[in-house]
């Protein structure tokens, strides 16, 4: 229901395209397209977009944040996915923080992702959406969904063929600020989070993942072996000691926690799931990665679907977090007291 | 001459468990994460370290997938001369050994399967299958 009003949400605003009327006695505003939703959080259909990761991350940098291929992350958790192997399946354009991120997950059966973010310069992220929504036209796109454009007409397609322009034009290699990989282990039960800031110059540091202990450099969720259910105990690995209360849903994530809980507690977690899926509350920078990868899933207690904005499984992953960032974006871009010009 | 008996002694206890050369794997597991792996008849088992982060009850895991009958669980962990084991679960194939470990202390984990046991009549069953492996602290009264 929360979802569905989001969506509708999303739709009512980007298909709005009025601009500030102009004062008495001025010529009015040119034209201009506002920004849907699809603009700035372009999933490809299945299969990806023809552009693999090899082709903007330097391998030579690769292998210095994650090892050679193959390389065993801690505890004998999986490798990175081979940068060869990966396919751009998804773009997130963020005016807010000046950013543009990748989605890249490997073909076939492994539930990976590897996420790399390129720094843009100020006004930057609104000229690459604007020129994104310019490509597509007059079209409107609806609700968040894999991108109806690049459905209908292919990769190869006149507005595929345009947006990989666009993609190759603001991200070299040299704006690279942070890769993220994602990996499944546990017999698909567990998942493992990661990554490396990255200097300008190419200079490597471990990712630093909020609430977790200073030298953490892994982050673990395991769902249990029980099919349908929430099992594992320790859900969280690392546990997190500096979680407030008020962020902590943990006990959502176990069964056997839950079913000890008080109704008191199980509100309040509940309560935490809410904050932490929403972006106005939470980033990257104040809550850890598995916290936020599963607060829909110990909601809804459906598919384990860890994914926020790809594919998993050969499905469509978007979580109701990020619709909420990307009507943030679309809000943000389309804000006539904001925008350029 | 010593040697001699030495070596046949040594031969013929690892024929009385009937199994392969372990394989080490290089990998430490770490508490709380899981690590894939796969069990083949060339490589007969596998070898894993735990170097125990707090003293404290462990449940040292190995699963496979339950409708996989070519690997049924079957886990040892060994600290010198004293070893603990267990057959998995027939129905979840997960099986789990509990140890008391001492922090600082380095344990091996061997994973193997039941069907690498040797048959009556002295043949091979063979083992051959993915798992998945991992130490889980326990919190225990």
């Amino acid at each position: 229901m929360r979802m569905a009003w989001v969506l509708t949400v999303i739709t009512a605003c980007s298909s709005t395209t009025h601009d500030r009327p102009a004062p008495p006695g001025e010529p009015p505003a040119p034209h201009r397209i506002m920004v849907e939703a699809n603009d700035v959080a372009i999933l490809y259909p299945p299969g990806g977009a023809g552009i693999m990761a090899a082709e903007l991350v330097p391998r030579a940098l690769y292998e210095r944040a994650f090892g050679s291929e193959g390389a065993l992350q801690l505890g004998g958790t999986p490798a990175a996915p081979p940068l060869a192997a990966l396919h751009l399946v998804a773009i997130r354009i963020d005016p807010q923080r000046e950013q543009l991120r990748l989605v890249f997950q490997p073909a076939g059966e492994r539930d990976d992702a590897v996420h790399v973010f390129f720094a843009l310069d100020p006004g930057e992220a609104r000229a690459l959406a604007e020129s994104v929504a310019a490509l597509r036209g007059d079209a409107h796109l609806g609700p968040l969904a894999p991108h109806p454009l690049l459905v209908r007409d292919g990769v190869t397609g006149p507005f595929g063929r345009g947006l990989a322009a666009q993609i190759r034009r603001h991200a070299p290699a040299a704006r690279l600020a942070r890769i993220t990989v994602f990996t499944s282990s546990g017999l698909g039960t567990a998942w493992n989070f990661f990554g490396v800031d990255v200097a300008a110059g190419g200079a490597i540091t471990p990712m630093a993942i909020p609430t977790l202990p200073p030298d953490t450099r892994l982050e673990a969720f395991f769902a249990g072996f029980v099919d349908g259910e929430l099992t594992g105990d320790a859900p969280f690995t690392p546990e997190s000691t500096a979680l407030p209360a008020r962020d902590d849903l943990r006990i959502l994530a176990s069964r056997d926690r839950l079913a000890r809980a008080t109704p008191a507690a199980r509100d309040q977690a509940l309560a935490a799931a809410a904050r932490i899926e929403d972006p106005r509350v939470h980033t990257p920078e104040t809550i850890d990665c598995a916290s936020c990868h599963v607060a829909h899933l110990v909601q809804t207690r459906g598919a384990l679907d860890l994914h926020m904005f790809g594919y998993s499984h050969g499905r469509p992953s978007i979580q109701p977090r990020t619709i909420r960032e990307v009507a943030d974006s679309v809000a943000a871009l389309n804000d006539p007291d904001l925008r350029s010009h | 001459m010593a040697g001699l008996v030495f070596a046949w002694l040594a031969h013929a206890s690892v024929h009385q468990d009937g199994y392969d050369d372990p394989t080490d794997t290089h990998v430490t597991l770490v508490d709380g994460l899981w690590h894939d792996d796969t069990l083949t008849p060339e490589h007969g088992w596998n070898r894993y370290t735990y170097v125990a982060a707090s003293s404290g009850y462990v449940a040292v895991q190995m699963r496979g997938p339950r409708d996989e009958a070519t690997l049924w669980s079957y886990l040892r962990v060994v600290d010198g001369s004293h070893s603990w084991a267990a057959v998995g679960n027939r129905k979840t194939n997960v099986c789990e050994v509990i140890v008391h470990v001492v922090r600082g202390h380095r344990y091996e984990v061997i994973a193997t399967s039941q069907r690498s046991a040797t048959l009556p009549r002295g043949e091979r069953q063979t083992t051959e299958g993915a798992y998945t492996i991992g130490v889980v602290p326990l919190d225990l009264p």
